[in-house]
């Protein structure tokens, strides 16, 4: 455990501190060249990072901006219905040309020069391409077709759209693999969705802490009073922890419990047996899938959480922005077919989730604090053996196994 | 212009100096005073609001609703200390579509203050309010504080 992990030109000079993963260093949160190195291995790697819904861009010319890593991008319905996905970046001199978080237009026209292009990025023209009464002009090398828009390789399931900046990723089924599709797949079960609203914060913490905070039952079972005062999520409840192979998509997974104290509940310090809520329409909640899972928090490498707590359905998307600090935007969606009493239902329950929620505050609030705590000695490294040293599937909450695989394969790509 | 008598107007204004200084020293339990009993409060983003898209960044129906939201605040959610500070500004009052009930529309602009950290600003946007007028009490029936900004300063703790 703390012999050195075995390289020869470890990349940044750095060395992992554990020959297993029950060591991560602080340097992995705070350094900036680690986080420049993760924009092309991990963002930039051969791997699907979530960009929009499909019912956001339903119509030719809609399109909405998103981020793949810090890389911006926009995600466009082409005028024959495609699914295109371009660096929101000029080919000209590479302004981040689209102004606007959503809208529906023709081309994408750069506001600087008004080079125009297609919306699958394709270069249209340009104004005094042949120059002002024979005067300028592009030479005569210069081809259209040679200067579009850098256009991203593109996938979509079940009306969720996905982007890569890498040439030739694996299928979205092979990234993913069974155990992770069948998640997927049961939020996203080829219904038509709905969009009910949009969310965003930026917090002061790296994006591994925003990602392992949602493969971490262990602290949901601990810091959420409200999640464990209400029964909503307790350490003595049917729960499980599901990895793929490689151990970078994971789903915490559990059921609703039972309320009142036990064994369990006096070792949490702020148990509150007393907490009752004054409006219990807050939390009434309706069974809407086949299975008793009551709770389903999905991470899917490298940005995306799919959160179904309860019968709040959200995506949480990050856009790190540098060591420190990362954008998470949140969609909270339902289906077409969903009633108004489940739409209410909805949004309710999105009281719990997000910037103000009753129970997010206290994730953002300890993840600030973490990074400060992380920035105050690089090299110094966390503890990870909540459950062993093991980084398979759990069928319990009282483990960091998640956390372990992710790190198991973040070595992996990072070349530590 | 208003359309309403300047003694209304101080009536009201009265309402949100009241509503911004107990919140800003956290009385909270006398905050919920100035709501009517099936109020609805919400925080929503200007972006949702400007979709037409119905989801809240904070989201109270009726007193219940408010009391959980500071029962959260005052014992249940993990978060720094901090200072608030709102400023409001550029009230205007007009008759409600209700006999009884009032218009309003303000300014806001929160600051926050961290204990470790400089004054920095938090939060600004607009109220859009609706009040209810029981002759000697005014209270609010619905208070919609649209919040400007795209992204939210890490996380909401207090009501805006």
């Amino acid at each position: 455990m703390t012999e050195q992990a075995v390289s020869t030109h470890p990349p940044l000079g750095r060395v992992w501190p554990s020959a297993d993963v029950s060591r991560i260093p602080n340097w992995v949160y705070t350094d900036e060249d680690v986080f420049r190195l993760e924009q092309e291995r991990v963002f930039g790697g051969p791997f699907w990072s979530y960009v929009a819904l499909s019912a956001e861009v339903p119509q030719p010319g809609d399109f909405v901006r998103a981020s793949v890593g810090n890389h911006p991008v926009v995600v466009a319905r082409t005028r024959s219905g495609e699914i295109s996905v371009v660096s929101n970046r000029c080919a000209h001199r590479g302004l981040a040309f689209c102004m606007q978080q959503t809208g529906n237009t023709k081309t994408f026209v750069c506001p600087y020069h008004q080079w125009s292009f297609d919306l699958a990025g394709k270069l249209i023209g340009l104004p005094f391409k042949r120059g002002v009464r024979g005067n300028g002009g592009m030479p005569g090398s210069f081809e259209l077709g040679e200067h579009g828009l850098n256009a991203l390789a593109v996938t979509e399931r079940n009306g969720v759209i996905f982007a890569s900046l890498a040439k030739d990723p694996p299928s979205l089924a092979d990234s993913f693999g069974a155990p992770m599709l069948r998640y997927f797949d049961r939020v996203f079960d080829g219904r038509e969705l709905r969009v009910l609203g949009y969310q965003r914060q930026r917090i002061p913490a790296n994006w591994k802490l925003v990602f392992e905070n949602i493969k971490d039952p262990y602290h949901a079972s601990l810091l959420h009073v409200f999640l464990v005062s209400l029964g909503l999520f307790r350490a003595d409840q049917p729960s499980k922890v599901v990895m793929d192979s490689t151990g970078q998509h994971a789903a915490l997974v559990s059921q609703r419990g039972q309320r009142g104290s036990n064994d369990v509940t006096k070792e949490i310090r702020q148990f509150d047996e007393r907490l009752e809520l004054h409006d219990p329409n807050l939390l009434r909640p309706a069974k809407e899938f086949p299975d008793d899972d009551t709770v389903v928090m999905h991470t899917l490498w490298p940005n995306l959480m799919v959160q179904a707590q309860t019968n709040t359905l959200a995506m949480r998307a990050m856009a790190p922005r540098s060591a420190g600090v990362t954008d998470l935007h949140w969609t909270y969606f339902g289906y077409a077919d969903d009633d108004e009493e489940m739409t209410l239902r909805r949004l309710r329950q999105a009281n719990l989730q997000g910037p103000a929620g009753l129970v997010g505050i206290d994730d953002w609030e300890v993840l600030a604090y973490n990074q400060a705590g992380l920035a105050s000695d690089p090299d110094a490294a966390g503890v990870v053996e909540m459950g062993g040293l093991g980084v398979g599937d759990e069928d319990h909450m009282v483990t960091e196994a998640a956390i372990r695989a992710m790190y198991a394969y973040y070595r992996e790509v990072m070349g530590w | 212009v208003s359309a309403v008598a300047m003694a209304d107007w101080f009536r009201v204004y009265q309402l949100y100096t009241d509503y911004a200084a107990l919140l800003d020293e956290q009385r909270l339990d006398e905050w919920l005073g100035l709501f009517t009993d099936d109020c609805l409060y919400r925080v929503v983003s200007r972006e949702n609001e400007q979709a037409g898209l119905p989801l809240a960044l904070m989201r109270c129906e009726g007193l219940p609703g408010l009391k959980d939201r500071v029962h959260a605040i005052q014992e249940v959610s993990v978060y720094a200390p901090r200072t608030m500070r709102h400023l409001v500004s550029g009230l205007r009052v007009s008759p409600g579509e209700q006999p009884g009930t009032l218009r309003a529309q303000a300014s806001f602009a929160v600051l926050q203050s961290l204990e470790t950290d400089h004054t920095t600003v938090f939060a600004a946007g607009s109220y859009t309010d609706v009040l209810r007028d029981d002759g000697d009490r005014l209270s609010f029936a619905t208070k919609t504080c649209v919040h400007d900004g795209s992204l939210v300063v890490n996380s909401m703790v207090y009501p805006l």
